[in-house]
């Protein structure tokens, strides 16, 4: 299969998944058991004010006739509005991504710079007890709770320690954000040479970091040290090792560039577990983004904030997807041959 | 593999695929016969001796959280419910070993009448995923074909949702009930049954002795149902014991959110939001503890789900 053969036929399975993605949204809210509207009018609702609210929501009609308004809707960009903010979902939505994003990149950063070498290491030293530490570890950090490991490092850097900034927002109160040129402050706050911003930016992001690279760091130390374990016993290895090279060129030249294509997977399943699995994280930290919107939103009743929100996340999940299969296909040319 | 292993396992007579096999080996020969030929469980284990102690380390966790949830309302040291106002957000002593929250209720008391929801849930959760998934799986790897094509491009798209996301948007809309949570969550976990109990299926369908049993004159459902399921399950229940602990964590953290289980109710992710906003001021016990029975059950779940993975899955 030629590369442009293989480009086509995945944006046509992105494109179809994208629309069942659309669809699944569509009949999780209107044909499973439970009733939208009883959801957005309260508890205390009368009847006749939630037979309203379902008739605004268009809930009364034939449920093809609901599918068509929704998709058509979606197509043109109209998430719907938010109760909360009373503006169109799509703009907060789209306003709040950098903080997200933001966050994301530099936990996908901590986790791959850590896990990698940690992986790394411990195929090299395969048995040992750096080893076993390792493996123990991998374990230990898949079952911690993201919520409650947060709020344990806040208690101990905040509370305790007094070193981490007061766990709410981007920036301390008295800091006017940077030029908006990125939407990522730290970046913003770089190109215009604000390095008051850029420090205090720097130090908001400590924790919540932290507290997202530690949780994703597991995969990356897995797949690295399978990888590297693969790779230490192929024959190229055997030949870089019999021509003489020393042990440090051999790991850090020879195997570990090979390991490295099974990782661009990994930080792909990562950063669309970052951009989503953060909802948490951002609700402790106050953090700005699209998942403190939701979760504002879920404590508000705000139906189409929330609808948008999910389409939003499996969206970015379709795309993300797409671009690792494609990075991958140009690295490695024989995956486009299956 | 250590040297001891090697001799260990060549001892009981099933050389690994590694070892080198004698050229004049007849494989016809020495056929193991049906009375010798050890099951699954029984080459798990004999061949799992450095891993046993991190399946001791799961089983006791398991069996702690187990423990705490039969026999609760009996270990209990007080009240779970009933608030102390003479106690409120004591530090742990030893009066109230683990504390007491904003409301004077035990910390202890609170996180063991927790562990029976939690494990109900997770358990009715994974139940439900088992069921749908390995059903779902089974028949389209058995079928094959077109209607094999539309079902994996289904569940290909409800993959393409992260499972937490997927059961918070589902529990949102469907309202604040723990039924509700417990469809949502096992529906975004029915795929990974699916996709697995369809890969198995579409090995077994071409087995010989799959093919027997259509010589002997089985009808398909049968074969399918009694012959060949049975066979993909050990994987499936692998992927259940995982499930367990992925879905104490998704409830804790979506009722931590406050969507599904909510106050007040006890349940691990409703206590450490309880004491969340008291973590700033210090009063850490209030959040920390449950959290610590949360990792310790899915930390149980996970050791054992990974140990029968290891070694159930590999055939």
């Amino acid at each position: 299969m030629t590369l442009r053969w293989y480009l086509l036929r995945r944006l046509g399975l992105a494109a179809v998944t994208l629309v069942g993605v659309i669809f699944a949204v569509f009949f999780m809210t209107r044909v499973l058991p439970g009733d939208p509207a009883s959801v957005k009018a309260g508890a205390y609702a009368t009847e006749e004010a939630r037979a309203a609210i379902a008739r605004e929501m268009g809930l009364d009609k034939p449920v093809p006739v609901q599918l068509t308004t929704y998709l058509g809707n979606i197509l043109q960009g109209d998430f719907g509005t938010s109760t909360r903010s009373g503006q169109p979902v799509r703009q907060d939505l789209l306003s709040r991504l950098p903080a997200t994003v933001e966050l994301a990149l530099f936990s996908l950063m901590l986790a791959a710079l850590v896990g990698i070498p940690l992986g790394v290491w411990a195929a090299v030293r395969q048995g040992s007890r750096v080893d076993a530490l390792v493996q123990q570890w991998t374990i230990l950090a898949a079952a911690l709770p993201l919520f409650w490991f947060g709020l344990v490092l806040i208690y101990l850097f905040y509370h305790v320690w007094g070193i981490a900034p007061p766990p709410v927002g981007r920036l301390d109160l008295g800091i006017p954000p940077p030029p908006a040129i990125t939407g990522l402050y730290t970046v913003d706050a770089l190109l215009s040479g604000n390095w008051a911003a850029f420090r205090n930016a720097l130090a908001h992001l400590a924790l919540p970091v932290l507290a997202l690279g530690v949780a994703t760091m597991s995969p990356f130390i897995k797949v690295a040290r399978s990888a590297m374990l693969d790779v230490m016993a192929s024959d190229y290895v055997l030949a870089a090792r019999s021509l003489g090279f020393s042990e440090r060129e051999v790991i850090w030249h020879d195997a570990l560039k090979n390991a490295l294509i099974g990782l661009l997977t990994v930080a792909g399943i990562v950063l669309g577990y970052l951009l989503a699995g953060n909802v948490l994280v951002e609700t402790i930290f106050a953090w700005p983004g699209i998942g403190f919107y939701a979760w504002n939103a879920l404590t508000g009743s705000d139906y189409d904030a929330i609808q948008g929100f999910v389409l939003t996340i499996a969206i970015i999940y379709v795309f993300l997807n797409l671009a690792i299969d494609v990075a991958y296909s140009l690295i490695d040319p024989r995956i486009r041959l299956r | 593999m250590s040297a001891t292993t090697r001799a260990a396992t060549a001892a009981l007579g099933y050389p690994p695929a590694a070892m080198p096999v004698d050229p004049a080996w007849d494989p016809e020969e020495d056929l193991p016969t049906a009375e010798t030929e050890p099951t699954r469980w029984q080459r798990a284990w004999r061949f799992t001796r450095p891993s046993r102690a991190s399946l001791a380390v799961g089983l006791a966790a398991i069996g702690l959280i187990a423990v705490f949830a039969i026999f609760g309302p009996w270990l209990t040291p007080y009240d779970p419910n009933t608030p102390d106002p003479s106690a409120i957000t004591a530090p742990p002593s030893s009066q109230h070993w683990l504390g007491t929250d904003q409301y004077g209720r035990d910390v202890l008391s609170r996180i063991i009448a927790a562990a029976r929801l939690d494990l109900t849930v997770a358990v009715s959760i994974t139940a439900l995923a088992l069921l749908a998934g390995s059903l779902i799986g089974a028949v389209s790897g058995f079928l094959g074909g077109r209607v094999d094509d539309v079902v994996m491009r289904f569940i290909d798209v409800l993959l393409a949702f992260p499972a937490f996301i997927l059961a918070l948007g589902i529990t949102a809309m469907l309202g604040n009930e723990t039924r509700f949570v417990v469809v949502a969550v096992a529906i975004a976990y029915t795929p990974y049954f699916t996709r697995l109990v369809r890969g198995e299926m579409l090995t077994l369908r071409e087995s010989e002795f799959a093919q027997a049993a259509l010589c002997a004159g089985n009808r398909r459902p049968r074969i399918l149902l009694y012959h060949l399921l049975p066979n993909a399950l050990p994987p499936a229940l692998a992927q259940a014991t995982l499930t367990l602990g992925w879905g104490i964590l998704d409830v804790a953290g979506l009722s931590f959110l406050g969507v599904g289980i909510t106050p007040p109710t006890p349940e691990w992710g409703v206590l450490v939001a309880d004491g969340a906003q008291y973590v700033n001021s210090g009063q850490w016990w209030i959040s920390v503890f449950p959290g610590i029975a949360i990792l310790i059950a899915v930390l149980g779940f996970n050791l054992v789900g990974d140990w029968l993975r290891d070694n159930l899955w590999r055939r």
